[in-house]
């Protein structure tokens, strides 16, 4: 846990204790120390390859969700079998083990496909342009209607049960496919699919009930309603979700 | 919320800080004020939905011990898609003898290669296997895997020999970087077509092919299990 504003990254640290329980783990314990160890170099190694990858070459969403996935596997097997050793490192250097690992592998990926991204011509360009944010004032009474909005949402969404309101998330605000989502839940892709329509359909009934007769992806919901229901994403398996 | 100005305090969020969000390794006090950003400022929000996003990804990966690509790990065309011709049933009367002759410890001097072939690529007349199977077996045997490869997805066996194939084949696309294949090869094994040492030697393959794909708990049973039986003992994966 650190402070704001401007702490330092605290997943280096994380990984390195992951890691070292996991080499000290015995045979029976090493499956709960890899699941341990695996969101933290997923979560670092997309931080890092997301953090790089427009200026070394274009990449889709799941490009960076492929390499993650790939380089976090890679990491894992070398740090069990002792080849990628943290010990006395500091979090600086391990952080910035992991962003070569993710710049290599987004070189490596660029040169498969045999193309480079054209780089800036003023290298101030980039920094600019991923800088840049849309700032746009709104008035204040769209303000508060949007807040509105917002706070009725998370409480119809709230009368959901655990598993419906995960796969209406992880359909509507993080636009996965059904067959992830129904790995994640237990269920078959068909089966969320009618999962996610009926969530839609309680939804748009509550909000209805609530005098807000259209509801979408507005900017600032995916926040407020991960701030609410976030924990749920990370339950450990579909059980803890039962309906 | 569309485009309101962020809070002047707060500073935009970075993809280090999203990655600590979503693993909850900020401080409560910090975290909401990183939100209420975010919930302002339309492309902190985007980057730290795309984080949350992947962390859904990287779960199903895990529950599924699959990583899955759609670039690097994708299935290529297979033997299936090869014909395979009839040649060398004889083969098993070499490949049986062969447990007396070679017996190979659990883990392999030499980087975990497979034995040599050598015999069981003959027929009972001595003659050669199929040439593209003796080519292959010979750019194996000179760690040519690209070679190796070639050739040994387009020789044709059949019984003991086929199986013999495979097993080989699953080694070389494993040495090239592709473990969901060899996984598959190997997981449709007659292993009991395979005679010892090398059946073991398989097995020993099969684990490791297991952890590159990332099936480490199905590994681990493979490899307990060979630490657990005298070397000479036979073992079906």
């Amino acid at each position: 846990m650190h402070p704001s504003p401007f702490p330092p990254p605290g997943w280096p640290g994380a990984v390195a204790r992951a890691i070292a329980a996991l080499r000290a783990a015995s045979a029976p314990r090493r499956e709960a120390a890899r699941a341990q160890l695996w969101p933290l170099l997923h979560a670092a190694l997309f931080a890092a390859l997301r953090s790089q990858a427009g200026r070394i070459t274009p990449v889709a969403r799941e490009d960076v969700e492929d390499l993650a996935s790939q380089k976090a596997l890679e990491l894992m097997l070398r740090a069990e079998e002792g080849m990628w050793d943290l010990a006395g490192r500091s979090e600086s250097e391990i952080a910035g083990y992991v962003a070569r690992v993710a710049r290599h592998a987004l070189v490596d990926l660029a040169r498969r496909r045999g193309r480079e991204a054209p780089g800036p011509e003023d290298t101030e360009a980039w920094d600019l342009a991923l800088a840049e944010r849309v700032v746009v004032t709104l008035r204040p009474e769209d303000s508060v209607a949007m807040r509105e909005f917002s706070d009725a949402l998370v409480e119809c969404a709230s009368m959901l049960l655990p598993r419906a309101r995960q796969a209406w998330f992880r359909r509507v605000f993080l636009e996965r496919p059904s067959r992830e989502i129904g790995t994640l839940l237990g269920l078959n892709a068909a089966h969320v699919d009618v999962v996610v329509q009926r969530a839609r359909a309680t939804l748009t009934a509550c909000m209805d009930g609530k005098g807000h007769r259209e509801h979408g992806v507005e900017p600032g919901l995916f926040v407020e309603l991960w701030r609410r229901f976030g924990h749920e994403l990370a339950a450990e398996t579909p059980g803890d979700l039962e309906t | 919320m569309n485009g309101t100005h962020a809070p002047k305090t707060t500073p935009h969020l970075s993809d280090a800080q999203c990655a600590d969000l979503v693993l909850g390794l900020v401080a409560p006090e910090s975290r909401e004020a990183w939100l209420d950003h975010a919930a302002t400022c339309d492309a902190c929000e985007a980057r730290l939905k795309s984080h949350v996003s992947a962390t859904s990804r990287s779960r199903a990966d895990w529950l599924a011990r699959l990583p899955r690509s759609r670039s690097h790990w994708r299935p290529a065309a297979g033997p299936g898609s090869r014909v395979l011709s009839l040649a060398a049933a004889a083969v098993l009367a070499v490949a049986v003898a062969l447990p007396l002759i070679h017996p190979v410890p659990l883990a392999v001097p030499g980087g975990g290669w497979l034995p040599g072939l050598g015999d069981v690529v003959r027929t009972r007349e001595g003659n050669a296997e199929d040439p593209a199977l003796t080519r292959g077996m010979t750019a194996y045997e000179a760690r040519d895997m690209v070679s190796a490869e070639r050739e040994l997805s387009a020789a044709k066996a059949t019984g003991a020999a086929e199986s013999m194939r495979r097993l080989y084949l699953a080694d070389v696309r494993l040495n090239l970087g592709h473990p969901r294949e060899s996984i598959e090869l190997l997981r449709g094994l007659n292993w009991r077509s395979i005679p010892e040492p090398y059946r073991r030697e398989g097995a020993v393959l099969l684990a490791r092919a297991l952890r590159a794909g990332g099936e480490l708990a199905a590994a681990d049973s493979i490899e307990s299990t060979l630490r657990a039986i005298p070397p000479g003992t036979p073992f079906l994966p």
